[in-house]
């Protein structure tokens, strides 16, 4: 239904902009910085946030706390001028209070973060003026989780203006089953495999869009370590919030999943160096979890060439999965789960970019985005990356 | 999806593609490569929005590893 409806959206979207392009005149040569050679170097850094108040909101039982720093690298170049060689590099640390509650376990060693390192390398082709092929292969690990991948792609353009891109992805994970209390259950797979067609057109001078969607297969341990359910009842547990009466059992969701993913983005250029942009996206999955999303957007340049802002808003409705509940009871439920992020909520989030251009080959950015959920669980996150073309 | 979920998506996505039915021409184009027109972001900061998105909602992105290979927090 939600799906349907962002669909249903963008058709209208698109057909007003396609009418409504006509009243422009062609301006002058666009304002945009001259690509300055084969290689690209970029460097980024986010710091992110989601803020528990009092460990109340979300799942009210336990806190939920997490901040994480990413900095990351991309390497591109191209070997020769049809082909394209590209490594993407990331770390994150995280530190989370579902990870901190490990040390009141006997059990736990009392690591209070989690390390990831991730590493794609990939390879592109121009085959002819109309067709590119490509792959990536993906490398990922932390203490409890290691990761293999392949993706390939073929990009190719069926009309003028208009580029249809098919890609694969196949993921081949291993998980080490963290309980809450740390106690561990070996490593498990877990399988990922994805779909994913783009259709790109240009519909006039001053308008163009994107359609998208996704089909993903997900198979094995599906769980996130660490993640608990709680029984209400019993005596108080000075483990949980306010040592709230309750006797945490592990999350259970089942270990196969059918995920639907769609979306649109148009960009339309209202006048020289100010255009409007509008993201729609829906989600689906046999999980019985679904979610709408709508990003309005607007880009100005405020200094011709030199300084580009960026501001957003997106709202984001989000109904939980089958499995989901704020309360469970003795006994609990086959499939359980009291992860807030897999519950119903509504997000407002606003966004602002900075982007400055210091000279050909160097541009800076600043970008930030202030997050509230209708569970409290609200987020926010700051990056700042630089790019070096030579 | 309900069969006429999956038919109104169907009649969507070819109304979309019929807005612009009449082709752009390449000399035509330059506008789109503006900065201000950019459909996608910096690789780097989409690459976050994405595992964001994996992992503080329920949903993923198009395109976005259907949650594989995610140090997902």
């Amino acid at each position: 239904m939600l799906l349907t409806r962002a669909l249903a959206a963008a058709c209208v979207c698109l057909s007003l902009g396609a009418v409504g392009g006509r009243a422009q005149e062609v301006g002058p040569d666009p304002v945009a910085p001259a690509p300055a050679g084969d290689t690209v170097v970029g460097v980024r850094t986010t710091y992110y946030e989601q803020v528990d108040q009092g460990g109340r909101d979300g799942n009210p039982f336990l806190r939920e706390d997490v901040v994480v720093v990413e900095p990351a690298i991309l390497f591109s170049t191209k070997l020769d001028e049809d082909v394209t060689l590209s490594a993407l590099f990331s770390h994150d640390y995280v530190s989370a209070a579902s990870i901190d509650r490990l040390q009141n376990y006997p059990q736990q060693s009392g690591a209070s973060g989690d390390t990831y390192f991730g590493l794609d390398l990939g390879l592109d082709v121009q085959v002819d003026d109309e067709v590119a092929v490509g792959g990536t292969i993906h490398a990922a690990g932390e203490a409890d989780y290691a990761s293999g991948g392949l993706s390939g792609r073929v990009s190719f353009a069926p009309a003028p203006a208009t580029r249809v891109t098919l890609s694969i992805d196949v993921y081949h994970d291993y998980v080490r089953r963290t309980r809450f209390d740390g106690t561990t259950d070996g490593w498990s797979a877990r399988d990922t495999n994805t779909l994913t067609v783009w259709v790109y057109r240009a519909l006039t001078p001053w308008l163009h869009a994107e359609v998208g969607y996704s089909f993903s297969r997900q198979a094995g341990a599906l769980e996130t370590n660490f993640n608990a359910v709680v029984l209400e009842g019993g005596p108080p547990n000075p483990l949980l919030v306010d040592q709230f009466r309750g006797t945490e059992v592990e999350e259970d969701v089942p270990d196969h999943r059918l995920r639907h993913a769609g979306q649109v983005r148009a960009s339309l250029l209202v006048r020289r160096g100010t255009a409007l942009d509008l993201g729609l996206s829906g989600y689906a999955d046999s999980w019985g979890l679904s979610s709408f999303a709508v990003e309005p957007g607007v880009r100005h340049w405020l200094v011709d060439g030199v300084l580009l802002v960026r501001a957003s808003y997106r709202y984001m409705r989000q109904d939980g999965t089958d499995y989901s509940a704020d309360h469970f009871r003795a006994p609990p439920p086959y499939h359980r789960t009291q992860d807030p992020d897999l519950d119903s909520f509504d997000l407002h989030a606003v966004g602002l970019k900075l982007v400055w251009y210091v000279s050909p080959g160097w541009a800076i950015d600043v970008a930030g985005d202030l997050g509230w959920r209708s569970d409290g669980l609200d987020q926010r996150w700051l990056g700042s990356g630089v790019r070096w073309e030579f | 999806m309900t069969r006429g979920g999956i038919q109104a998506s169907v009649v969507a996505l070819v109304c979309a593609a019929l807005a612009g039915c009449r082709a752009v021409d390449f000399t035509q184009q330059r506008d789109l490569a503006d900065p201000v027109m950019t459909l996608e972001g910096d690789p780097l900061e989409e690459r976050f929005r994405t595992k964001a998105t994996a992992s503080r909602e329920g949903a993923v992105t198009v395109g976005g590893r259907g949650a594989g290979g995610c140090g997902c927090y």
